[in-house]
Parts: structure tokens; C-alpha cells; sequence
């Protein structure tokens, strides 16, 4: 009862087909029986955009041109990271049926979660170009990095993905601890505010990734200068993979113990 | 032909937690991080060898907590033994958890195509197979239809369904043969043979001893973890049989016992107090000539007595299970019931 496909190639073909059908089931789930749909995806950065920019637009005003793109460009890189990071601390522990299969792939689990959440980061996406367009802001050569930041923050929400996924399956109490956690990086992650001026005062900001993703990506959508930005990336694409290794390695040794305990 | 399984002095070792084992990380720095490591351990498998030729259908019998789950997912690849090894010879697929990654929100259409790549199927497999999978099930009406507008036997018809067709070389199969009505029990029992004469190795946990001794061709007894004996599957579900009848006969003559008020020990007076609740018509044998007989010169005697409360503490022990459902393996006694114990679920 061969294939006729040689095995490796025949896994290969399978692992995608895999990650095809449960990120659309991710998706289908998410608006299934909602009035709007896929229009969720759309309303939700729409409603931020509209808080925030009152907030830090009129309340406490910025002096940053062309706010509103900068802003939104935090807000979707921002959003992707934090549900894919909460999507993935429950994706062992909320699939066990998956788990206990034999040949299930468990490593693909956590990729989901990060996979789906890009999906609604693309969707997104054109209300980006029609802000930019209203603000005026054209789209210039540093646009073709856009790409190589999309990889580098999959690769390094991932990594962190790996982790928390592993760690949820011995304390379950992990949930809280990231929803805290994310807030406290929301705030020091330059998404409605830049950080640029408290840098060099306080050097720990500097080792938080999402805050040099989010800048390459206003460096890549807007051309705006950012000081350092090159350095920023290499030390954050070098963490990041470290990060990924290290994290599927842990998740790897650890998976045989989650089909015996879960 | 070619040995499609090959076990080899398998051992697995169960780790048995603190039933106070921090859930939360919270819990486990309030406490410094006592209790998380197991406590104990105890043999779920131990020195299993046997090989299954290709093609060949073994059945796996024991009573609960014997380790024929354990087994079934060790060669299933989930979970590491802890001594001696496994070699599986192709394809696994398996009759164990059906219907994963069903949501009762998508259609049928949708779970066919979720839970079939879930299986190990390619999407365009899955697609070539769509309509016999649909077919099979006796869906055809109700395909395009959310899955929670179907009766759980639907879902089951789907879920075995789908699993059925993924053409394994190697099949495990855990107890499931009790899917839907009587007609489509036949038509799964027929499924089952029919992988068999495709060649499909396979491998089978069944209480159901008819069903083993008829097509197996070979059966492993497990007691304990370890193998009490295999061989040809109708030679060995007999032994079996045999054995689990002189449990019976001894667990109703301890009963009796009981109301001939004996100066039994505790742990036969604790196993009557239970039996005495589940099983007041002791009389009514099933097998009256492998039923002791109870008179007073057998409970006067020492050593007949010790004899046999020797044998009841086992069948307490072992045969208790299958004389009543809601009993427990004697290993699951002190465990909690919840996710962190390793434990034997049959």
C-alpha cells in the first residue's frame, strides 16, 4: 500500500497539507455564526486605531508626522505577535486529541497558532496602504524589506510560541502570566508612542525585539530615519533564531512526556 | 514475509505524582517547589518481546490495567519506552481516538477534510476518497450540514469512517468496535477483515474474546505488564478465559464466604463488604463447576482458607474490573483523577 511518493518528500507534502487545513479551520472558527465575518478582522485594529490615536493624538498629543500610519503599523505587528503568542500557550494543552494520534506532528501546533494569526495581519494589511494614501505617505524602495521583517517576526514570535506552549502543559496558571506579561511589553514596545527618546536612559528597552520589528517595518512602510536600525536587526534576527532553536528543542524533548500527561 | 512489528524486552515505567503536585506555578512557589517530581514509579510494561509478521492480525487480551493500551501506543510511537525498543515496519495508522479535531461547528465536508489530513492523508487523497468516506458513513444527506446537528452515532460513523480509509500498513486498534447500530458494527468487523486480507499488519486491544480467538491469528496475554503467554489466538484467549472464570468462581465463593460469617482476615472481609453491595445474587452462578465449593470443613481448614483468600485478594485485585465497570486497576487506587497522573485509561 506504498504512495508512490518517496517518504521524505511524501511528509513534506503532508506537514503543508496539514498547517493548510487546521490554520482554515482557525480562521473558520473564529467567525463562524458572527454577524460580520471576516469584517472582524478589519474592525478590530480599526477600533484601536480610533481609541488610541484619540488618546495619543488629542489627550496627550505626539509630535510624530503622519501618526496615524505609525500608529496603525504598531497596532498590526502588535496584534499579530500578542494572539499568536495567547493562541499558542494553549495549543498543546487545548488539542490533546490531536496530540495522542500516532504520526501527529505536535511541532505544527504552535506554528499554527502563529500561521492563523498572520492571516488576519494580511487582511489588514490594505486598510494600512488607504491610511497611507490619505495621509500621503508613498511607498519608496524600503518597502522590499517588508518581507524579510514579516520572517523575522514569525521567526521570532515562534520561538517564544515554542516556549510558552511547553511550559503551559506543567503550570496551567502560564495563560495569566503571559496576558500580564504582554501588557507590560505593550507599553515599552513604541506602538503608540516612540520610545526613542528614553533609549539610551534605560538600555533594557533595547532588548525587546517587537520594538525593533516595529521599527523596520515604519522604516520599511514609511522610510522614516531610525537611528541604529541595521545593528537592531542583526542583534534581533541572531536572538530570534537562537530563540527558535532552542525552543523546538525544548519543545521536542518535552513532547513525549505531554502525550503521557495530558 | 517481512516482521512488520518487533518488540523487544519492553519495559515502561509509570511515574505516580503527589496527588498535592502543583498545577499552577503559583501553587508551586508557594509550596518551594516540593512535589514536583514523582514520587514513585511503578512497571506498566515490562520484558514484552514479540514480532508480527506482515499481513498478520495479533489480539491483545488482559484484564483492565494489564498494560494493553500502554502497549498499543508505545508501538503507536507515543511515548518513549523506558527499556528496550520498538520497530515498526511502514505506515501507522490507527482506530484510536476517532473523530479528532471534529468541531461541531464546521460541516461534515469540512471535518472529513480536517480530520482526514489529521489521520495522515494528503488533502487530494482525501479528496479521491471524499465521497466512499461519506458513502461508508451513510451521510450522504447530511454531509453539508454543521456536525452538531448530527446524533453522536453519526459522528461516530464519520469518525470511523474517515479512519478507515487511510490505508495503513500497520493498523492498532483499541477497542472501538462498538460504533453505532448492529449493522454498521458488521460493517466495521467486516472493514477490519478486509484490511487483513489486504495485508495490513494488525494490532488489536479487545475484551471481546470471541472476536479474537475467531480472526486473530495470534493473540498476547498480558498480567501485569508482562506477557503471560502467546501464541495462536484461539489456544491463548482459551487459557485466558479459563483463568478469568476461576477469578469469577473465587470472587462469588468470597462472597459466601462472607455470609457463613468466616474468621477471614481484613482483606478478604474489606472484599466482601464490596462484593456484598455489587453482587447479592452470588447463587446465581455462571459457571457452577468452576465454582468452589463452600462448606464449613474448607473454612475450618488453615491452609485451604489462606489459599483462598489468596486467591480472592487477587481477584480483587485483578479481576474486580471486569466483573463490575465502575471498579478501578488496583494502580489506579491512590492516583488522582486528573491529567498529571500517568495511568493506564482502558
Amino acid at each position: 500500500m506504498a504512495f508512490g511518493i518517496p517518504s521524505s518528500t511524501r511528509r513534506l507534502l503532508y506537514i503543508r497539507d496539514l498547517l493548510y487545513e487546521l490554520v482554515v479551520r482557525d480562521i473558520k472558527l473564529r467567525y463562524k455564526r458572527s454577524l460580520l465575518g471576516i469584517g472582524w478582522s478589519l474592525l478590530n485594529p480599526l477600533t484601536e486605531l480610533l481609541v488610541y490615536s484619540f488618546v495619543f493624538g488629542r489627550v496627550i498629543p505626539q509630535e510624530i508626522p503622519n501618526f496615524v500610519v505609525f500608529l496603525f503599523i504598531g497596532i498590526l505587528s502588535w496584534n499579530w505577535f500578542q494572539a499568536a503568542i495567547m493562541a499558542a500557550t494553549n495549543s498543546i494543552v487545548g488539542n490533546r486529541d490531536l496530540i495522542k494520534r500516532p504520526g501527529f506532528p505536535s511541532p505544527v501546533l504552535p506554528i499554527i497558532s502563529v500561521a492563523s494569526n498572520f492571516i488576519h495581519f494580511i487582511i489588514a494589511l490594505p486598510i494600512l496602504f488607504v491610511l497611507m494614501y490619505i495621509e500621503g505617505v508613498p511607498l519608496t524602495e524600503t518597502a522590499l524589506l517588508i518581507p524579510l521583517i514579516i520572517v523575522l517576526q514569525f521567526t521570532f514570535t515562534l520561538g517564544v510560541a515554542y516556549f510558552v506552549a511547553t511550559f503551559h502543559v506543567t503550570f496551567r496558571d502560564t495563560e495569566y502570566l503571559v496576558g500580564i506579561f504582554l501588557r507590560l511589553l505593550l507599553f515599552v514596545s513604541g506602538i503608540f508612542f516612540s520610545v526613542e527618546g528614553v533609549r539610551e536612559e534605560i538600555w533594557l528597552i533595547n532588548a525587546n525585539p517587537i520594538l525593533h520589528i516595529i521599527n523596520a517595518y515604519r522604516f520599511g512602510f514609511m522610510n522614516t530615519e531610525i537611528p541604529l536600525l541595521g545593528n537592531a536587526m542583526m542583534w534581533t534576527a541572531i536572538a530570534s533564531i537562537i530563540l527558535l532553536v532552542f525552543g523546538y528543542i525544548t519543545f521536542q524533548r518535552t513532547s513525549y512526556r505531554y502525550i503521557e500527561e495530558l | 514475509m517481512d516482521n512488520s512489528i518487533v518488540v523487544k524486552n519492553l519495559g515502561k515505567k509509570f511515574r505516580k505524582y503527589n496527588q498535592a503536585r502543583p498545577h499552577t506555578l503559583q501553587e508551586a512557589i508557594v509550596r518551594g517547589f516540593k512535589g514536583m517530581r514523582a514520587s514513585e514509579s511503578f512497571w506498566a510494561l515490562k520484558n514484552v518481546s514479540f514480532s508480527i509478521r506482515e499481513g498478520n492480525m495479533v489480539g491483545v487480551i488482559g484484564h483492565n490495567g494489564a498494560g494493553k493500551s500502554t502497549l498499543l501506543r508505545l508501538v503507536g510511537d507515543l511515548g518513549k519506552p523506558d527499556e528496550g525498543s520498538i520497530k515498526t515496519n511502514g505506515r501507522i495508522g490507527a482506530l484510536l481516538s476517532l473523530g479528532a479535531g471534529f468541531h461541531p461547528e464546521l460541516t461534515g465536508r469540512e471535518n472529513i477534510y480536517i480530520n482526514g489530513v489529521i489521520s495522515g492523508l494528503l488533502r487530494k487523497q482525501v479528496h479521491k476518497q471524499f465521497d466512499s468516506i461519506v458513502e461508508f458513513a451513510e451521510l450522504e444527506e447530511f454531509i453539508d450540514n454543521p456536525l452538531h446537528t448530527y446524533s453522536s452515532g453519526m459522528a461516530m460513523r464519520l469518525g470511523f469512517s474517515i479512519a478507515t480509509h487511510i490505508q495503513p500498513d500497520i493498523l492498532l486498534i483499541d477497542e472501538v468496535l462498538a460504533v453505532g447500530d448492529l449493522a454498521f458494527q458488521q460493517k466495521c468487523l467486516d472493514r477490519i477483515i478486509d484490511f487483513k486480507r489486504k495485508h495490513c499488519t494488525i494490532l488489536l486491544v479487545s475484551h471481546d474474546t470471541h472476536f479474537v480467538a475467531q480472526h486473530c491469528d495470534s493473540a498476547v496475554w498480558l498480567d501485569k505488564g508482562q506477557i503471560r503467554n502467546l501464541g495462536p489466538a484461539a489456544e491463548v484467549v482459551d487459557q485466558y478465559v479459563e483463568a478469568m472464570q476461576e477469578k469469577v468462581a473465587v470472587y462469588k465463593n468470597g462472597s459466601s464466604q462472607n455470609k457463613a460469617k468466616s474468621n477471614s482476615q481484613i482483606a478478604v472481609a474489606e472484599y466482601d463488604e464490596q462484593s456484598d453491595k455489587n453482587s447479592h445474587n452470588s447463587e446465581n452462578t455462571l459457571n457452577d463447576e468452576n465454582d468452589l465449593k463452600t462448606n464449613s470443613d474448607s473454612i475450618e481448614t488453615g491452609s485451604a482458607t489462606q489459599a483462598a483468600e489468596k486467591l480472592v485478594e487477587e481477584a480483587f485485585a485483578d479481576g474486580e474490573a471486569s466483573l463490575d465497570d465502575k471498579a478501578t486497576a488496583p494502580e489506579d487506587n491512590e492516583l488522582p483523577k486528573t491529567s498529571d497522573t500517568v495511568e493506564d485509561n482502558e
